[in-house]
């Protein structure tokens, strides 16, 4: 029947194959051949598998599925054919008339065929739908799946209630809502039909969690312009990483937040404990110093009160004595009583024990040449006048039957002068002890800096610790002239009094403490250098560390070098130290002039 | 009779030599619905043809003897029933009901054929347990010597509650016979083939034997992500071969041999994305892969241990070129077995998969849109009298 009516197809605008049962050709149009500039003797006989380009398997495979499974009407498909080494896309209808095939070829890789633009306009739509960053769905009026993209296939991962994968074959056709567990997407599918109710653009958006995924779901219909509403689409964006980064960047926040409000604990605990550490730190060397202080002060205290007793008793004595003893001696006895009170009270060169031993020998040895009685006494109390030279214009007093009695007198009105020249001592030690304990407690109330020397400050500690540092400490001091410099000085104070009290430690209070103040070009060197013990190489670098101490538990608190080092470094200056073991240690502080 | 007593006739024997599965005395191929409901897609979609009669009388001819075999002389005609449902749900097809067998009624309240239908294909409306008939056709055969048929008078597919199978025992026509003639063929052994360090195929197929691939409370075996079901071999070759050979008849051959082919490629992309994605590939083959290669290799392991060829990497040149050999399988035997040597290679199922596992490897984006990137060719065959099928992938 085709072969009668194979005249006909010879006209036709388009190429025609008759196939037989085998699919092999039998008859080609002359349109075939021109469109695909082939001669009619390549194809007679060929089976038409031959034609399809091994380019696109999908073509010749979709082309025998329909084949197959063609039952009348035609047959349509989309396929390439590989002729004369050009590869063509071509469109296929075929349909069975007998025991024939008529298929028509159309190739429509021409432009301006309609055809054409639609196949173009298809793969574009395709290839924007494939690379979408979002799972696209399709759905029909009815809300069955008619298309959907890689993503969203893979998004979703339906699976059967055994948990095996549904295939993306399974899933077209299939209400999409029917996939999802009750209630997940229970809000689009309302929504969906009310639109299918009254169709009219809208789009829904919402972000929801799906499984373990954080979805943006944008859904919206789709009305063509002629057949009007045909369905919608949804858009899936998998926002789960942003979602999760989001959470845990909140999470860290939160977490920093109430690190940060730990921190902030735990450092207010450190500086309360720190400031207690300092405190205790501070309170300890207090102690030492008030102590030494404390004897500093009792000492003439003790010689002032005990001046004051021999004052008050030689007073009431004298008060009764005198008038009576005076009146028994005659006024040249009156004149050489006072000379020998005078003598006795000028300052003369102190004698040691054995010189005075010497001395009331050599005297006792002279008034015994002069027939005086009880010599021995007399020089005794000479010696204790410190009156034991140019005795001589004194000998007629010496001479006297009672001049043990009148020497004893002068004896006793010099105690009297003692008393109120130990008094005035005793006074002005006590002055400069509190006057040093005055300065040292000086406080720059407002926390700045005040003109402060430097040198006075060092001598202030020196004098605070004079209690311990007179016990067998030589002190040497080496002062340039410093100028004057703005610093915090009740701070700069304690690193003086720390640096003296580790080297009477490291010292055990015996030996060589130097204290050297340098102006060097920029800055003012103090140099506190001791003979004591040394500190050891592994342990040097460790000193300055809050906390560490070789002092036994209980005895310091580690901060004393470290406070130093604060100090220091808060006037912009440098602590350094050099020891050598039991040689001596020095440490250099170094503080700008500006 | 005791369910375990009756199982213990169904234990799995695994020949190593060999990579065969064998389950009461028959080798048995572990495929999973994605094949099985393409090819019958394939078979009973082809109108040239009877698609439907091949699929059903092959289930017969194979069942019909497979379970006579398994039937033991002082089994009861209950026993023998209890066996055949209980052979049913082992192999994953399923649950079978025979309380109303006296009224010529059997129903399945569990179908691999539906599941697999439904998880892999698309809608479908008209019954689809055409293989069930079969089983039940050669079953019932097997327990009462009736010739029968079965017809599956509503199918879950279309959503009704159960698939509901009658008896028609009007028949005339006797179980069709295929007979297989002896096939001595001693797979060669000095083959060469790639080695990856990193997938250790033993391990894995060992732990797929160890594995228990049998049907669950359900008779299913989801598992892998797909639904399993363990098939005599035989059946497969039967089908593939008759539908052949009836599409030839039509002067159709190169287009059955394309349609099972481009079916099998299909079926191995979407089988073995399953099985990637799957908890058993994440605890058993995942810690081993660190390549693509690692993983196409891990495939083919697993293909190994399913029974689906005893097949190697010969060559593989990444993204480009992949040439497998197959010292025996299942396909290019079973032709021999049943219709001697040809000028033609054979084994369609695994010329496709071999195409299918590179485009799933090395591809990108849908089944779909993979389909067709690479061109896979049976380049030798045992059934042309070769000593190893080979089969040779290029990319398109």
């Amino acid at each position: 029947m085709i072969d009668e009516n194979f005249k006909e197809y010879q006209y036709l605008p388009i190429g025609v194959l008759i196939l037989d049962r085998s699919l092999t050709i039998e008859s080609v149009n002359a349109r075939f051949c021109e469109i695909f500039n082939v001669k009619i003797d390549m194809l007679i006989n060929t089976p038409l598998d031959h034609l399809f380009s091994p380019k696109d398997r999908k073509g010749s495979a979709n082309f025998y599925d329909k084949l197959s499974q063609y039952h009348q009407g035609f047959l349509d498909v989309q396929a390439t054919f590989r002729l004369n080494r050009a590869d063509y896309f071509v469109r296929l209808r075929g349909m069975q008339i007998d025991k024939q095939w008529l298929i028509y070829v159309e190739n429509t890789l021409i432009e301006q065929d309609i055809t054409y633009d639609f196949l173009i306009a298809q793969e574009r739509w395709e290839n924007i739908f494939k690379n979408s960053e979002g799972g696209i769905v399709i759905l029909d009026t009815k809300r069955r799946i008619l298309e959907y993209n890689k993503i969203f296939f893979e998004m979703m991962h339906f699976r059967s209630e055994h948990e095996v994968f549904l295939s993306e074959e399974a899933l077209l056709g299939k209400n999409l809502f029917a996939l999802f567990k009750r209630g997940d997407f229970d809000w689009l599918d309302r929504a969906i039909c009310e639109h299918i109710k009254a169709p009219k653009y809208k789009q829904l958006h919402k972000n929801v969690w799906y499984r373990d995924r954080y979805l943006d779901v944008r859904a919206g219909t789709i009305s063509l312009p002629i057949k009007g509403f045909v369905g919608c689409f949804i858009i899936f964006q998998d926002l789960t990483e942003r979602k999760l980064a989001e959470e845990r960047q909140n999470h860290l926040l939160s977490e920093l937040q109430h690190a940060n409000n730990e921190l902030s604990k735990t450092l207010e605990t450190l500086r309360n404990t720190q400031s207690q550490l300092i405190q205790s730190e501070k309170m300890a060397d207090l102690g030492q110093l008030i102590a030494g202080i404390a004897h500093e002060i009792n000492t003439p205290l003790g010689a002032i009160r005990s001046s004051v007793e021999n004052l008050t008793e030689l007073f009431t004595k004298l008060l009764i004595e005198f008038p009576i003893f005076f009146k028994d001696m005659s006024p040249v006895q009156q004149g050489d009583f006072f000379k020998l009170l005078e003598k006795s009270t000028r300052t003369a060169v102190a004698l040691n024990s054995k010189e005075k031993r010497k001395c009331r020998r050599k005297l006792a040895k002279e008034l015994s040449a002069q027939a005086i009685e009880n010599a021995d006494d007399i020089a005794d109390t000479l010696i204790d006048m410190n009156v034991y030279d140019d005795i001589e214009s004194f000998l007629p007093l010496l001479k006297d039957e009672k001049s043990q009695f009148i020497v004893h007198k002068v004896y006793e009105l010099s105690s009297l002068q003692r008393s109120t020249k130990t008094i005035a001592t005793a006074s002005d030690r006590a002055a400069k002890v509190v006057f040093a304990l005055k300065s040292f407690a000086r406080h720059d109330y407002k926390g700045e800096k005040v003109d402060t020397n430097i040198i006075e400050g060092i001598e202030t500690a020196l004098t605070l610790y004079h209690n311990q540092l007179k016990r067998g400490v030589e002190v040497i001091t080496q002062y340039d002239d410093l100028p004057v410099i703005s610093c915090y000085s009740d701070e700069l104070n304690q690193v003086w009094t720390n640096l003296i009290h580790n080297a009477l430690q490291a010292m055990d209070s015996k030996g060589k403490l130097t204290i050297q103040a340098i102006l060097e070009e920029n800055q003012i060197v103090i140099h506190v250098s001791d003979t004591g013990k040394g500190i050891p190489d592994e342990i040097k670098t460790k000193i300055f560390e809050p906390f560490f101490t070789t002092k036994p538990i209980g005895e310091g608190s580690g901060l004393g070098l470290d406070i130093v080092k604060k100090i220091i470094e808060k006037h912009k200056g440098n602590v350094t130290v050099k020891s050598e073991i039991n040689k001596g240690t020095t440490f250099s502080i170094s503080l700008p002039i500006n | 009779m005791e369910l375990e007593a009756i199982q213990k006739r169904f234990k799995l024997v695994y020949d190593h030599e060999s990579y065969r599965r064998i389950i009461a005395g028959k080798e048995v191929i572990v495929h999973c619905h994605h094949y099985n409901s393409r090819i019958q897609n394939t078979v009973e979609g082809a109108r040239q043809i009877n698609g439907r009669k091949i699929i059903l009388s092959s289930a017969e001819t194979i069942f019909a003897d497979y379970i006579a075999d398994i039937f033991e002389p002082n089994d009861s005609i209950d026993d023998k029933w209890q066996i055949v449902a209980a052979l049913y749900a082992h192999l994953g097809y399923g649950l079978l009901d025979f309380s109303e067998i006296n009224q010529g009624i059997i129903t399945a309240k569990s179908s691999h054929f539906v599941q697999g239908w439904l998880t892999g294909f698309e809608e479908r409306t008209e019954p689809v347990c055409t293989f069930t008939e079969g089983y039940l056709q050669g079953a019932i055969y097997a327990v009462t010597g009736e010739i029968v048929y079965v017809n599956e008078e509503s199918c879950m597919i279309s959503d009704a509650p159960e698939c509901r199978f009658v008896v028609k025992k009007d028949r005339i026509l006797p179980i069709a016979r295929y007979p297989k003639k002896i096939f001595n063929f001693k797979a060669k052994t000095d083959s060469e083939f790639v080695k990856n360090p990193n997938i250790d195929e033993q391990k894995i197929i060992q732990s797929l034997i160890n594995m228990p691939i049998c049907g669950n409370e359900k008779g299913l075996i989801p598992i892998f992500g797909v639904y399993l079901a363990a098939m005599p071999a035989d059946f497969y070759n039967l089908v593939c071969i008759r539908f052949v050979e009836e599409m030839r008849k039509s002067n159709l051959f190169y287009v059955a041999k394309r349609l099972l082919m481009n079916s099998a490629e299909s079926c191995a992309m979407n089988t073995f994305r399953g099985i990637v994605n799957s908890k058993e590939w994440r605890s058993l083959i995942a810690p081993m892969v660190k390549t693509q290669e690692d993983e196409l290799f891990g495939i083919i392991a697993v293909s190994n241990a399913l029974g689906w060829g005893n097949w190697h990497v010969a060559k593989l040149i990444p993204h480009e070129l992949l040439i497998m050999q197959s010292l025996n399988g299942y396909e290019a035997i079973g032709f021999r077995e049943y219709r001697d040597k040809i000028d033609s290679p054979q084994c369609f199922m695994l010329t496709g998969v071999a195409a299918g596992i590179m485009a799933l490897v090395y591809g990108e984006g849908t089944i779909r849109e993979r389909f067709g990137i690479y061109f896979s060719e049976e380049s030798n065959c045992i059934t042309c009298s070769d000593h190893a099928c080979v089969f040779e992938v290029e990319k398109v």
